[in-house]
């Protein structure tokens, strides 16, 4: 099975420093990747090269074979690569619904965005589409993110600290939608989190970033034996 | 009772095609000092409708504005003086300002928010300065006079037609996609890349498209003046069109006219002494941004809201947040 996403050798240095240091991984269509590691390893910057924000100073980011990397933000979305942030970010004033318009709209290269109501279904935000952004509860506006990066129709999806702030119920409403998305859509799911309760049951595998570099790879249960794991990040989690 | 959508357009249309008419009647008939305040509330408001695209529905604070104002007015002042007709020198003043439009675009957009609006101002300090201290070409100080390429008649027409046609330009473009993008580049221009906008594409076309409105303005301005002077397009003017558009209500469709009417009002009508004038229009812009901070348009739709039958049940019938769409319907 050829893979959806293809993430080869990246760098990206900011004078000195590699805050991402030759990450290579692949992730095939319907996969959930976890990405964890200490503050500062490079998950985020990795996730911005991935998103297309950053430029990456080697390497390259494939879909289907098909370079993604170093065009801007705005055509990565076009290439089928979404993402999340780690703050909450919406268009406030406008309604859920306007705002899933604009994105399927930009997005009109692709095909295969699923519509307003199947995307409100999986992230259970029935019922919201035609509230505006800012008057959601603070959970469901973190859905709402998913739900206008989904609009987009893309096929590789970034979710960064999705469960940030969430009690341990909304977050396991979190993971339940997430696995939802990958499976029912098809789409790949990458999802940076510190909270292990919440990943380690959602995540296929997991790629542990140290120093910005690749520590460990491998199932849920392989990286929660890996002493290496363990010394440099996850300690008794 | 929401009308259909073809009927709340068409009522706009024959809104605006009878301003022009009513504007074409007071341009005509209001003479001296009133005169003169009816002419310039009709030309900025043609000029602010430029900036309400950047400014209003972008959130892009311009202050290279009054600048695009000048270059309509000077260029075609100039080519006039070498004897092209009127129509050519109008072409080439509007097409050469829309091309300053574009370079500035492509200087600051990168910055935002107060930067932007700092380094649109220093490029209005230096066309200011040019348009000073290049006495050959512009006059220099004490400016330089216009010869006349449309009728009086003719020009008093193209004012009141173009005063409709600038605002219904703008309740179509508002309604366009390109109105839904400037509109996300405002509420979070980050958010917007990632959900597939080309920023950088949509500010270059806003910004070159407003200096177009700013730049036509200018031709009419000097047409009518028959005399251009530095003193006509500086730095306070340019800051006086930011301000108006914030009292109207950015963004909204009459938000040009309504801004215009109070600041040209209270800088030419209420004689207060000099510099007391623009100080009480500061303070008044203070107090419409702590009260009514989506402007006068902004506050007469949501107290129109809140009044109206059927509106006034409860806090479910009113959203927190105005919905971006109804914006540009007031």
């Amino acid at each position: 099975m050829t893979a959806l996403l293809t993430v080869d050798g990246v760098v990206k240095r900011y004078g000195g420093l590699a805050a991402v240091d030759g990450v290579s991984f692949t992730l095939n269509a319907g996969g959930v990747l976890g990405l964890i590691g200490p503050n500062g390893s490079g998950k985020t910057t990795l996730l911005g090269v991935l998103a297309g924000t950053h430029e990456p100073t080697a390497g390259s980011v494939a879909i289907d074979g098909r370079v993604a990397s170093g065009r801007g933000a705005h055509r990565a979305v076009r290439a089928g690569i979404a993402r999340t942030f780690q703050t909450t970010r919406l268009f406030g004033s406008w309604t859920l619904r306007d705002a899933l318009r604009l994105a399927r709209g930009e997005a009109r290269g692709r095909s295969g965005a699923a519509s307003d109501e199947t995307i409100a279904g999986l992230l259970s935000l029935d019922g919201l589409l035609d509230r505006p952004c800012g008057s959601l509860t603070s959970a469901a506006q973190r859905l709402a993110m998913i739900a206008l990066a989904l609009a987009t129709g893309p096929r590789v999806l970034l979710l960064d600290e999705p469960a940030v702030g969430m009690d341990t119920a909304e977050s396991a409403a979190l993971a339940a939608a997430v696995r939802r998305v990958a499976d029912e859509l098809g789409v790949a799911v990458v999802v940076v989190d510190h909270n292990m309760h919440f990943l380690m049951p959602l995540a296929d595998t997991v790629l542990v970033m140290a120093a910005g570099a690749v520590l460990a790879t491998g199932t849920p249960e392989e990286i929660r034996s890996n002493e290496a794991v363990i010394a440099s990040y996850l300690g008794g989690a | 009772m929401r009308l259909p959508a073809a009927a709340r357009h068409a009522g706009t249309a024959a809104g605006l095609a009878a301003l022009s008419v009513l504007a074409y009647v007071l341009l005509k008939n209001v003479q001296g000092d009133r005169g003169q305040v009816v002419l310039l509330i009709v030309v900025w408001t043609i000029a602010l409708t430029g900036l309400n695209l950047i400014q209003g529905l972008g959130g892009y604070p311009s202050l290279a504005h009054v600048s695009f104002f000048a270059g309509g007015a000077y260029l075609s002042a100039y080519l006039l003086g070498k004897g092209l007709p009127m129509a050519v020198c109008a072409a080439l003043a509007v097409g050469g300002t829309m091309l300053a439009g574009l370079v500035v675009a492509l200087v600051f957009s990168r910055t935002r928010g107060q930067y932007f609006a700092i380094g649109t101002m220093f490029f209005t300090a230096v066309v200011n300065l040019v348009l000073t201290n290049a006495a050959g070409v512009t006059g220099g100080p004490n400016g330089r006079p216009v010869d006349l390429g449309f009728s009086l008649d003719a020009t008093l027409v193209l004012l009141a037609a173009s005063l409709g046609l600038s605002l219904g330009a703008f309740h179509v473009l508002a309604r366009t996609r390109f109105g839904d993008r400037l509109r996300a580049v405002r509420e979070d221009e980050d958010l917007a890349q990632h959900v597939g906008v080309p920023t950088a594409r949509v500010k270059l076309v806003a910004m070159v498209a407003s200096s177009a409105f700013g730049a036509w303005a200018g031709v009419l301005f000097a047409q009518y003046n028959g005399v251009i002077a530095p003193s006509q397009f500086t730095f306070v003017q340019s800051f006086l069109m930011l301000v108006a558009i914030g009292l109207g209500g950015s963004g909204r469709l009459l938000a040009p006219l309504v801004g215009s009417a109070i600041v040209i009002g209270f800088t030419q009508l209420i004689k207060l002494g000099p510099g007391i004038s623009q100080i009480a229009l500061g303070v008044l812009f203070i107090l419409v941004t702590l009260l009514v901070p989506n402007g006068v348009l902004g506050g007469i739709t949501g107290l129109w809201r809140r009044v109206r039958p059927g509106r006034a049940g409860g806090p479910a019938a009113e959203p927190p947040r105005v919905r971006a769409k109804e914006e540009v319907a007031s």
